[in-house]
C-alpha cells in the first residue's frame, strides 16, 4: 500500500505529505476530524503517534500530547475503531507510530492483528532496531509494513544491512535530536539524502524539524515526502484547531506538490 | 541471537541515531577491557581515588543482636563519594575520554550516580551535566548541592513522574542530540547493550574483593549475598563473580513502596516483561504498555524497571528477589544506625530490612550484605518522614 502510493508520487514526479498526529489529541472527536481534514487535504500517507509514557525521542510538544492523551484514559480499542471508520471512507495509508513497548500488549503477534484488522498499513517503532529481525518478521507476517529510521549518525553498514528487513519505507531523521528541534543543517541533510539514495531503491522520506515552506523547498527535490509532525501537534492544541491547521498545511502542500 | 542479551532480556532497543554511539562504545570497550594498560589505569584509581579495597566487615553487634547467622558487611559506603556509584563512574569516564568525548551526562534518583559522576569529571576535566527529576531534587537537596560544588549542572525534570525515569528520559534526549561530543554514563546496568555489561563488569570489584575477603576471613565463601536492586548495579556487581559458586545463594531486595499502595518500584516481583530505556526487561507496566508510576522512600530504588540480566538471574532461579517496604527498611535503617554505629542510605537499609527474615537460621551461616551506601544523603527524608 505505501509502496504504490510512491510509486504513484514517482510517477508523477511529485513529493509526498506524510503529515503525523497523536491519536487522540487534543481529544478524540478533534482527532477525527483532523484525520479525515489531512486526508482530504490529499495526505500521502498518515502517521498516527501512539501515546507512550516515556517517549524518548520526542520534543516537548509531542511529549505533552502523549501525556495528555493517556491522562485522559486513551483506550487502544477506540482508536482502532476510529481506524476502521476512516478507512471505510479514505483509501489513504496509516502508520502506527510509537516506541516498542506499546506495540507488544498483550502480545506483538495479537496487537499487529489487531491493528491490521483495524485498517493499519504500517508500524514505525521509533526505538526497534533493525537487528531486532524476528520482531520485525511478525510484523511483516501480519501483512503489515514496516518503516526504517536512519539518521544522520547511522552508518553505512547500518543502511546496507537494514535493507534485510525489506522496509516499505525509509525514514531519515534531519537531524541529532528530538522531533520538532530547529537545528536543521541543508548541506548535511541533502547530501546524507544522496548519499542513501545511492545505496536504497526503497521510498524515502524526510522529517524532525520540517516547519515552513522554506524548509519544504530545501529538501523536496532530494527526499519522496516530507513528514510534518511537531507544528501540526502545536496547532491542534490551541483553539479553532481545524481551521488553524487547514491554514497553516495548505500553502505547505502546495509547495511540496509544486 | 542479536548482541546483548540475557536469555531473553537485554537488547538494543534505542532510536537509530544513538546505533552508532553504543556500538562504538561495545567496540572500544571489547578492545581495551583485558588491557595491561586500561587494567592498571583503572585500578590506580580505584586504589588510590576511590579508596579500595573496601573492607569486609563483622557485623558483630548486630549478629549479637538477632542471635542467628553471622552477619557481614561489604563496605561499598566507605568508598570516595559514599556509595558503590563510583566503581562504575570512573571506569566510563576513562571509555569517554579514550571516545574523545569532552562532555558526560547522567541521570541520578538519589544523586549519588550524580555526585559521582560530577566528581570523576572534575577529576577528569571534562564537562558534566546531570538529570534530575524534581521530586528528587526536593528529597536529596545535599546531593544536589554537593554536584553543584563538584562544578556539574543539574538540570530539574518535571514532566511525567518526575524521578528517576523520566529523568533518564530527559538524559536520553539528550543524547540524542549532542551525541556527537557527549558519553552518556548510565548509572546502572540498565540501558541499551553494551552498558548493562560495562556497569556490571566496573561494578563487580566489589564481587571479586569479597570473595578474596572471604576465603581469608570467614576461611570459606559466604552462604548468602543479600543486596539491595533497583536497576540493580550494586547487587549485580557483588552477586556476578559468585554466578557460578551454585551454594552462594544470591538474594536481591526490592522496594515494595508503602505498603498501603498498589505499586512499589518491585519490578522483578511485580512487573511483566516489556522494553524499557533501551532494554527487554521486566517492567511495571499496564496492560496496554504505559510505564506506571512507582513509590519508595528510597529514590535509588523509585524505578520501574530492572536490569536484564537480573531478569535472567530470575527466571533461571540463580537469585531469589525479595520485597521490602518502606517501614521496614525505615526499621533497620535505625536498628543498623543504632547497633552497628553505620548510618546506611535507605537504598541499602531495605537489604539490611531481609536480615529480619533469615535470623533464624543457624549460626553456622555467614551472609554478606553489600553495603551499596551510606545514609547521610537521607537524613533529611528521614527526619520528615519521622515528623
Amino acid at each position: 500500500m505505501i509502496n504504490k502510493t510512491f510509486k504513484n508520487i514517482k510517477t508523477n514526479k511529485a513529493t509526498g505529505f506524510v503529515p503525523y498526529i497523536v491519536a487522540h489529541y487534543p481529544n478524540r472527536d478533534t482527532f477525527k476530524e483532523a484525520l479525515t481534514l489531512l486526508a482530504e487535504l490529499n495526505a500521502d500517507v498518515i502517521e498516527i503517534g501512539i501515546p507512550f509514557t516515556d517517549p524518548i525521542a520526542e520534543g516537548k510538544v509531542i511529549e505533552k500530547a502523549h501525556h495528555k492523551v493517556l491522562e485522559d484514559n486513551f483506550n487502544i480499542s477506540d482508536l482502532l475503531d476510529d481506524v476502521k471508520d476512516f478507512k471505510s471512507k479514505f483509501d489513504t495509508p496509516l502508520i502506527a507510530m510509537g516506541y516498542t513497548n506499546s506495540f507488544i500488549n498483550p502480545d506483538q503477534e495479537s496487537f499487529c492483528q489487531n491493528a491490521k484488522n483495524a485498517g493499519f498499513d504500517g508500524f514505525l517503532i521509533v526505538d526497534m532496531p533493525y537487528v531486532e529481525h524476528e520482531m520485525i518478521e511478525i510484523i511483516k507476517n501480519n501483512d503489515l509494513e514496516f518503516v526504517q529510521l536512519l539518521a544522520p549518525t547511522s552508518t553505512d553498514k547500518t543502511i546496507t544491512n537494514c535493507l534485510a528487513n525489506e522496509p516499505a519505507m525509509v525514514y531519515y531523521i534531519t537531524q541529532r535530536g528530538v522531533t520538532g528541534s530547529g537545528n536543521l543543517d541543508y548541506a548535511e541533510i541533502t547530501e546524507n539524502l544522496m548519499a542513501i539514495r545511492n545505496k536504497i531503491n526503497v521510498p524515502l522520506v524526510t522529517g524532525f524539524g520540517i516547519k515552513t515552506t522554506e524548509h519544504v523547498n530545501q529538501f523536496k527535490n532530494f527526499t519522496d515526502g516530507i513528514v510534518i509532525g511537531s507544528s501540526i501537534v502545536d496547532i491542534l492544541s490551541k483553539p479553532n484547531p481545524l481551521i488553524t491547521l487547514e491554514n497553516y498545511i495548505s500553502p505547505l502542500i502546495k509547495e511540496i506538490k509544486a | 541471537m542479536n548482541k546483548g542479551y540475557f536469555g531473553k532480556y537485554g537488547g538494543t532497543f534505542i532510536p537509530e541515531t544513538l546505533s552508532h554511539a553504543c556500538e562504538e562504545l561495545d567496540k572500544l570497550y571489547a578492545e581495551i577491557k583485558d588491557t595491561d594498560e586500561f587494567k592498571s589505569e583503572l585500578n590506580d584509581i580505584y586504589v588510590n581515588y576511590v579508596g579500595r579495597p573496601s573492607p569486609l566487615y563483622f557485623a558483630e553487634s548486630l549478629t549479637e543482636y538477632y542471635g542467628g547467622p553471622k552477619i557481614w558487611f561489604k563496605r561499598e559506603d566507605l568508598n570516595h563519594t559514599g556509595a558503590h556509584k563510583i566503581n562504575n563512574t570512573v571506569g566510563q569516564a576513562l571509555l569517554a575520554k579514550k571516545l574523545g568525548k569532552k562532555r558526560i551526562i547522567a541521570e541520578t534518583g538519589a544523586g549519588q550516580h550524580g555526585v559521582a559522576t560530577a566528581t570523576i569529571c572534575a577529576k577528569l576535566n571534562l564537562d558534566c551535566v546531570i538529570y534530575m527529576g524534581q521530586t528528587d531534587i526536593e528529597r536529596q537537596e545535599l546531593n544536589v548541592f554537593k554536584i553543584k560544588t563538584l562544578g556539574a549542572e543539574v538540570i530539574p525534570v518535571t514532566s511525567g513522574t518526575a524521578t528517576l525515569k523520566d529523568a533518564l528520559n530527559e538524559s536520553i534526549r539528550d543524547w540524542v542530540t549532542n551525541v556527537e561530543d557527549t558519553h552518556y554514563i548510565i548509572g546502572s546496568v540498565t540501558g541499551p547493550h553494551p552498558y548493562p555489561t560495562i556497569v556490571r563488569d566496573f561494578n563487580a570489584i566489589s564481587g571479586k574483593e569479597l570473595k578474596h575477603q572471604a576465603l581469608e576471613q570467614i576461611n570459606k565463601l559466604p552462604d548468602m549475598i543479600v543486596a539491595c536492586v533497583g536497576g540493580g548495579s550494586n547487587a549485580m556487581g557483588v552477586f556476578h563473580p559468585f554466578i557460578e559458586d551454585k551454594d552462594v545463594a544470591l538474594i536481591g531486595v526490592e522496594a515494595g513502596g508503602n505498603s498501603s499502595m498498589d505499586v512499589g518500584g518491585a519490578s522483578i516481583n511485580d512487573g511483566s516483561q516489556g522494553v524499557l530505556h533501551g532494554a527487554k526487561t521486566k517492567i511495571l507496566q499496564t496492560n496496554t504498555g504505559d510505564i506506571l508510576e512507582t513509590n519508595s522512600i528510597s529514590a535509588g530504588l523509585d524505578y520501574p524497571g530492572v536490569g536484564p540480566e537480573h531478569a535472567h538471574l530470575a527466571d533461571i532461579k540463580r537469585a531469589e528477589y525479595v520485597k521490602i517496604y518502606d517501614q521496614e527498611a525505615l526499621d533497620a535503617f535505625y536498628l543498623v544506625s543504632r547497633k552497628e554505629g553505620i548510618i546506611p542510605a535507605l537504598e541499602t537499609a531495605h537489604a539490611l530490612a531481609y536480615l529480619e527474615k533469615v535470623k533464624t537460621l543457624s549460626t553456622d551461616v555467614n551472609i554478606v550484605v553489600n553495603m551499596s551506601g551510606r545514609g547521610d544523603k537521607d537524613l533529611y527524608s528521614v527526619m520528615n518522614n519521622d515528623k
